[in-house]
């Protein structure tokens, strides 16, 4: 009797494991990423993947723009009252998924949150030149910084999600990251850790109302089966889609590619010792690497070569910079002139989570290997790789950031001695930094990023490489534009005629 | 005890009754061309490993449209000859293999000798530690350990030696707790041979087959091992190529191009195979019950 239930229980598990999928609904849209989120608070994790998930329960107060502009949100209006403030008005009847409504208290109560000690927000550091919001009355309120900031509203358009003050302070901070109530154009229904993030489409959103009524996001960390999970139909977008399996994809006749964030790709230097605290050796490095051979044989060519630091496709790239030529031979003088006629050895390190960057790093050290520096590669687990890098544990290192359009983003963060002096600290780049960002005309600024960008180049703290443009795969039966600065706004998505 | 001719005339012995086995054949015939061609392969060609030709990336065996005999089992994706790094895998796996071998072997027998002869508190000591290290999953223990020393050829034959000297220390000890009792080792104690000596010449050599069979087993083990350790990036270190890791960068590429995982594979199971063969007639052959001849 046991045996027999014992027996029929193993056979149910089996059925349900092996069940089809069942017929998909066509009022839901399912994406498919490369892993599920960490936690559903957007405030509380960078992870691309996670936010991606974030942004469609939570609206920040204006919708950042791939040009680096904003438009409105949950603000409908805003004015420039000097060089330091901003005044906004929200929209009217605007209300959180619980009822809770959208109000200028809100968005103090959200800004002071995001800032606070106790939530120690990744995202911080990203508005920290605003020194708070100021209540005018239900539905103005004024935000001002400590001294001008030009991309002042960008960084509020990417970073200032709004949450409901009276449901997070009853459930706590813990709590609110499993079951969030945003203000986003869909609301949570359930998330069944390690299976799915369902989402429903909130009815009283203020802005235009979704084509979806649902909206499903899986993580799958295969990407054979992310691709599969398209092709069969089970998936409607899927993310990470490595360059060698485009080609198949658009072949398949099934589904289209739309822009994701770039990868810009670079290889640091530890500039505080030798033999790279020799400006020539850096240059060397420089010339040293054929990025042109790796972009044609790892990324069929479809690859951006770096100049400089700011990435071709953001504001303020120096549009005379050259790329750094492949010349070996340059690279061998430059290395006999700092005193390395024979070369020296030296570690790159690699997180071993980057897509494609085995072969990468294989293929950069074999061309170090031909102007005589022996690289001993260190491959390193995510976790490993950042705490080895903020101790200032590596020689070289392989890192990337998304190219956005707004080159403070990434500049500040990764250049200015405030932010990050780990391994390279210069005084003028400093200076040029702030003055890039408070300065308000934008011509003015593109000098000054011009001159950021041609500076570094010379003095080369990096070895500059290249732009991966990632992308989106997307059926055919649906209509979605990926955005190049942006995460999964899936409100946007619409089913095609 | 055995000694000179005797001890000549039981190997003899046993070769012949592995040679009966025709399994045993085949996987020692099969292990010494492996062996041979690892060891040999310099000698016809000079070609490097690690030498990329990028933009021949991804190029087929030489028997599907668009190979060439200049790369006979095709190129990976970076260029780099298949056959050539299979070969030079062949190196790393096999002395990997057998290097681990011999340090679990070494102090297992070692562990399980002086637990089993002297027993009391020392054989608890040890016999307590051996269980702890066989509540703890092994894959689990080599990659801390590895995660903590950094991945490096003598790590990982440390490791990977360390972990698995239970097995042998347990056999070992189980063997010298029924010979201490046999006459000839009460003899030699009446006679006032210092234990050292009896351990060494007298219960040693007895306990030896047991380990021999163990052994060979364990070797297709820690080669198994050691291409796991590697897929997951925890092995040797790149980009010394390995088997293991050879599967692991040819995943990725699995759809585009099967002879990257296809190839090794194949290698991992020839000389698993071949090994267990040889480990499986050893057995047989060792085991006097099974060899059928009067004692």
């Amino acid at each position: 009797m046991r045996k027999t239930a014992i027996i029929l229980a193993v056979l149910w598990a089996a059925a349900l494991a092996v069940q089809p999928a069942a017929a998909k609904d066509p009022d839901t849209l399912v994406v498919v990423q490369e892993a599920e989120p960490v936690g559903l608070d957007i405030m509380q994790s960078s992870i691309q993947t996670t936010m991606s998930v974030g942004y469609n329960l939570h609206d920040t107060i204006l919708k950042p723009q791939e040009d680096a502009t904003v438009k409105p949100g949950l603000v409908e209006k805003w004015e420039k009252l000097n060089d330091l403030t901003w005044k906004f008005t929200l929209v009217k009847g605007a209300t959180f998924h619980n009822g809770e409504p959208i109000d200028a208290a809100a968005v103090k109560f959200s800004f002071e949150r995001l800032m606070g000690d106790a939530l120690k927000s990744p995202h911080r550091g990203k508005l920290n030149l605003f020194k708070g919001v100021e209540v005018i009355d239900e539905r103005t309120f004024t935000m001002s910084t400590s001294e001008p900031y030009a991309p002042g509203l960008y960084m509020l358009a990417q970073y200032l999600f709004i949450v409901p003050p009276k449901y997070v302070q009853q459930v706590g901070d813990a709590e609110y990251n499993l079951k969030p109530v945003g203000c986003g154009p869909y609301r949570l229904e359930r998330w069944v850790k390690g299976q799915e993030v369902v989402m429903t489409a909130y009815e009283k959103y203020y802005g235009p109302k979704p084509a979806y009524k649902r909206l499903i996001f899986r993580g799958v960390p295969e990407e054979a089966s992310r691709i599969a999970a398209l092709l069969t139909g089970e998936a409607d977008v899927v993310s990470g889609i490595p360059m060698h399996q485009r080609p198949k994809i658009l072949a398949s006749g099934k589904a289209y590619l739309t822009d994701q964030m770039g990868s810009m790709n670079y290889l640091g230097l530890n500039t505080y010792e030798k033999p790279f605290n020799d400006v020539r050796v850096r240059q060397a490095v420089n010339h040293g690497v054929n990025r042109e051979l790796i972009n044609q044989a790892l990324f069929q060519g479809k690859a951006i070569l770096c100049r400089g630091p700011i990435s071709p496709r953001t504001f303020g790239a120096d549009p005379t910079l050259k790329p750094y030529p492949y010349d070996p031979e340059k690279a061998k003088k430059l290395l006999a002139e700092a005193g390395y006629p024979n070369g020296f050895e030296a570690r790159l390190a690699y997180g071993t989570y980057m897509p494609q960057i085995q072969e990468q790093a294989e293929a950069i050290a074999a061309d170090l290997g031909k102007i005589g520096i022996r690289v001993k590669l260190e491959p390193y687990e995510r976790a490993v790789m950042w705490e080895r890098y903020k101790n200032r544990q590596h020689q070289m290192f392989i890192y990337f950031w998304d190219d956005a359009p707004e080159p403070d983003r990434y500049m500040y963060s990764l250049f200015h001695s405030k932010s990050r002096d780990y391994y390279y600290k210069n005084e003028t780049v400093d200076r040029l930094l702030e003055k890039g960002r408070t300065t308000l005309d934008p011509a003015e600024r593109a000098k000054v990023y011009h001159q950021i960008d041609r500076f570094l180049y010379e003095d080369a703290p990096w070895v500059y490489l290249y732009v991966i443009p990632e992308v989106y795969a997307v059926s055919n039966a649906v209509e979605y534009k990926g955005l190049r600065d942006g995460y999964l706004i899936m409100s946007t998505a619409r089913p095609r005629k | 005890m055995l000694e000179g001719a005797e001890s000549l005339r039981l190997w003899g012995e046993t070769l012949r009754a592995l040679g009966r086995s025709p399994g045993a054949v085949i996987g020692g015939g099969l292990l010494l061309a492996i062996l041979a061609t690892s060891l040999l392969f310099p000698w016809f060609t000079a070609a490097d490993p690690l030498a990329q030709d990028l933009l021949a990336r991804l190029t087929p065996p030489c028997w599907q449209e668009g190979g060439s005999l200049a790369h006979p089992l095709g190129t990976d994706n970076l260029g780099r000859d298949v056959l050539v790094r299979i070969l030079h895998g062949s190196r790393v796996s096999l002395f990997v293999g057998f290097a681990a071998v011999l340090v679990a072997c070494g102090s297992g027998i070692l562990l399980g000798l002086l637990s089993g002869y002297y027993g009391g508190r020392l054989d608890s000591l040890i016999m307590r530690v051996a269980d702890v290290f066989m509540a703890y999953p092994f894959m689990l223990l080599t990659i801390s350990v590895i995660a903590v020393l950094g991945n490096s050829i003598l790590n990982l034959i440390l490791v990977l030696g360390l972990s698995d000297w239970v097995t042998y220390a347990r056999t070992v000890r189980g063997s010298v707790l029924s010979i201490k009792e046999k006459e000839f080792v009460t003899a030699a104690r009446s006679v006032g041979t210092p234990n050292r000596v009896i351990l060494r010449r007298h219960i040693f050599p007895n306990v030896l087959s047991p380990v021999l069979v163990l052994g060979t087993v364990r070797v297709a083990n820690i080669i198994i091992w050691e291409s796991g350790l590697s897929f997951l990036g925890m092995g040797v270190p790149p980009p010394m190529p390995t088997w293991g890791r050879m599967l692991a960068e040819g995943r990725v590429y699995i759809t585009d191009a099967w002879w990257l995982v296809t190839l090794p594979g194949l290698a991992i199971m020839l000389t698993i195979l071949a090994i267990n063969l040889l480990g499986d007639g050893l057995r047989d052959a060792l085991d006097p019950r099974l060899r059928n001849i009067p004692r």
